[in-house]
């Protein structure tokens, strides 16, 4: 019987183009564009540096600002008031201001330390902290030559420190959530409202089957997605998965499989696309933006931390940038697999105890 | 005089409409609520916890020293011990940490008696949060062991150790201009304005007016004796009163609770924010012009509308680092120019007239795709 089922489900969704296209599209889209856009590197910033001291260091110190790609100087050399620095921010002229205050070198070279002042316009909040410990970091580095100890970063898995690198899993788990948990939470709902669902109801399919039978469908659509992203990022960036495919593949289907079994019982739950597809939105919202992709866990605060542990994007987040970047094994995803299965068998259970054959 | 009254009652269905789904009505009201807790919340890009493996093999007086002070602060937490270098990889592979730090053998001896020694940050690349970030942090712990090594070589050397020997060091203050304690809550604040007011706007108009389609109820709509851009209107009225209350609480939570000091002008804030709620209405207005299926207008206003307007509105990642061809497409972003003059009236304070090219922008905006919606919405008549 679930072979009628599944039938009758790809000949729906073969019918709906508009479905055949996003499923297309949008991971050659999201892959093509997003990972330019999630980028927390700024170049250009604009620094007005106002050199109180005007000797050999002060300005030693503004060429070496001005030679990296990161700084712009637009004010090199301006002595006296920082007032005008100051201005030049609020007229958005300015990103930075630092302040080099007079004695500068007598200070360095005689009490072997000297202080400088910096001020960002914060009210973009990401461009200022980058942008300050940019600058920060060179002001350390100016020093560093003098330093007993030498430190050497060295950046694993990403020697270039590329930001598009990490955000690549994350954006095709991005994709895939969007795609697998919205149209299924539109499916059920769907069919109630155009009325099909009675004659489901009337049949003799079992729960489980009707379930199964609306997951399966998804289930190769998220391979489809999934495939689609992975080439796309293979084509573009060059990116292919240091760990298993394999067993990256195994994980996104177990992933696929619960988040579109959530699609399934929010639309068990709705009785119009409206309710269906705001429900969804607001779940996968808060799992997106909780799940330590765009901001690390370790510094949520601890009610924020337990939801993160309840949320399976957090696992699958982990585990698509350990295999895919790191090439972890198995063994060392094991903990995040276990919780992603745990995940999949509450939903699988609780889509069938939702779908109620009575309307 | 009866066209009012019955626009007027048109109004009224669709107050019924949305009063009847409380369930919707609930998601919209709680979201801006649950985005305003948790942006200011729990969302931090303040790095906190780091987890550090240390790779110690002198284990001397200098590296247990250096240890603590890095440890002490709540950036980092030292959680294992490597008893050899080779096992960074692993660690990184099983996250079991972000960073390693790698001393050099002899580490305390080499620092008395050849003066330099050699410490290797190994960052994780996959993780996006950490970067440099870390190296710095471990920098500024080091130039505060610099003075207690000074004090350490003086002793050595019998408290006649020429000043020039030790370590240059400078040391920044720095100021965060307007949000003094960088609290992420005011970058977001604006940010969350506009993904709710887009959301409620033109997702929930445009599915509306889309399911009359759908279900053949527009055509009763229509013969009817109001005028069909009335009907349309009458739609979209009843969001307009949501987002107005989604703004009002969106502003009045981020006083009270985040302490986010509107210093601009309220009453401008809240006029450039009516100009984006009518642009987001009329895109939903539009989307649902062009489409006839509920499903189409739920997948184009969420991923059409959505998806630029979290990733490329500079919300989250800034617009500055982006290439210049994305650059251009936030352009189009609505959404964008709404959260750059809102950062400029309630973040950083200054009137209207700093951020007027936003507004007129916002402003260009509304009459393009009004008169867009309305030269489509005759052609399906």
């Amino acid at each position: 019987m679930i072979r009628f089922l599944i039938e009758k489900e790809f000949k729906q969704l073969w019918r709906n183009k508009l479905i055949i296209i996003v499923v297309a599209l949008l991971p050659c889209l999201v892959m093509l564009v997003f990972p330019w856009a999630t980028t927390m590197e700024i170049k250009n910033l604009r620094i007005a540096v106002v050199d109180n001291d005007r000797s050999a260091m002060s300005v030693l110190l503004t060429e070496k600002i001005a030679s990296t790609e990161y700084f712009d100087v637009i004010e090199a050399g301006v002595g006296g008031v920082s007032a005008d620095a100051l201005r030049e921010v609020e007229y958005g002229r300015a990103d930075i201001v630092l302040e080099i205050p007079a004695g500068f070198e007598k200070d360095l070279t005689l009490e072997r330390h000297a202080q400088v002042q910096i001020s960002a316009n914060a009210v973009n909040g990401t461009k200022a902290s980058i942008g300050t410990s940019y600058l920060e970091a060179i002001i350390m580095d100016f020093t560093a030559a003098s330093a007993p100890i030498h430190t050497e970063p060295i950046y694993l898995f990403n020697p270039a420190m590329d930001y598009k690198i990490p955000m690549i899993p994350a954006l095709i788990m991005l994709v895939l959530s969007i795609i697998v948990g919205f149209l299924p939470a539109m499916n059920i709902v769907t069919e109630k409202e155009s009325g099909t669902i009675e004659q489901i109801n009337v049949s003799p399919v079992p729960k489980m089957t009707f379930i199964i039978g609306k997951l399966i469908p998804y289930w190769v659509i998220g391979v489809v997605v999934f495939s689609l992203a992975m080439l796309v990022s293979w084509l573009i960036y060059g990116l292919t998965p240091a760990g298993s495919t394999f067993l990256l593949y195994g994980v996104a289907m177990l992933f696929i499989l619960g988040i579109s079994g959530l699609g399934l019982i929010i639309s068990n739950y709705s009785n119009t696309m409206q309710q269906a597809m705001f429900t969804i939105f607001f779940v996968v919202i808060i799992f997106i933006l909780l799940c330590g992709v765009f901001t690390p866990i370790g510094s949520m605060p601890d009610w924020a931390q337990a939801i993160a542990r309840f949320n399976p994007f957090t696992y699958f987040a982990q585990i698509m940038s350990m295999i895919y970047l790191k090439g972890s094994t198995l063994e060392d995803v094991l903990p995040q697999i276990f919780s992603l299965l745990i995940f999949f068998v509450f939903i699988f259970t609780w889509a069938i105890l939702s779908y109620k054959k009575r309307g | 005089m009866n066209d009012w009254k019955r626009f007027i009652s048109f109004v009224g269905k669709e107050f019924m409409h949305i009063l009847r789904d409380t369930r919707t009505l609930m998601v919209l009201l709680v979201m801006p609520v649950l985005m305003i807790i948790l942006f200011g919340f729990a969302l931090s890009t303040e790095i906190k916890n780091v987890k550090v493996a240390v790779y110690d093999p002198s284990h001397d007086a200098a590296t247990t020293r250096i240890i603590a002070q890095i440890e002490s602060g709540e950036y980092f937490t030292v959680t294992s011990q490597l008893a050899d270098r080779e096992e960074v990889l692993e660690a990184f592979r099983d996250n079991s940490a972000d960073i390693a730090l790698i001393f050099e053998e002899n580490f305390h001896h080499r620092i008395l008696h050849d003066g330099r020694a050699d410490i290797q940050i190994v960052i994780d690349g996959a993780n996006t949060n950490v970067g440099s970030m870390a190296v710095y942090y471990v920098n500024s712990v080091l130039s505060g062991y610099y003075e207690e090594l000074a004090q350490e070589l003086m002793l050595a050397a019998g408290g006649d150790v020429a000043s020039a020997e030790l370590p240059m060091t400078i040391s920044t203050s720095t100021r965060m201009l307007y949000n003094p304690q960088m609290e992420s809550a005011f970058n977001f604040v604006p940010g969350v304005m506009g993904m709710i007011l887009m959301l409620v706007c033109a997702m929930m108009t445009s599915v509306s007016i889309v399911r009359e389609k759908e279900r053949g109820n527009m055509e009763v709509l229509l013969v009817s004796p109001v005028k069909p851009f009335l009907i349309i209107i009458s739609k979209v009225i009843p969001y307009f009163v949501i987002s107005i209350i989604n703004l009002a609480t969106i502003i009045l939570l981020s006083t009270l609770l985040l302490k986010v000091p509107i210093s601009g002008s309220l009453i401008w804030i809240v006029v450039v924010s009516l100009i984006f709620i009518m642009v987001s209405l009329s895109i939903g207005m539009f989307v649902s012009t062009i489409v006839s299926k509920q499903e189409e207008a739920i997948l184009i206003s969420s991923m059409v509308l959505m998806l630029p307007t979290l990733l490329l509105s500079g919300m989250l990642f800034p617009i500055e680092g982006m290439p210049k061809a994305l650059q251009y497409c936030s352009y189009v972003v609505p959404a964008k120019w709404y959260i750059d003059s809102i950062r400029v009236m309630m973040i950083q304070g200054l009137g209207i007239r700093y951020c007027m090219n936003c507004v007129l922008i916002l402003l260009g905006f509304l009459v393009t795709i009004v008169s867009f919606s309305v030269i489509k919405f005759k052609d399906r008549l």
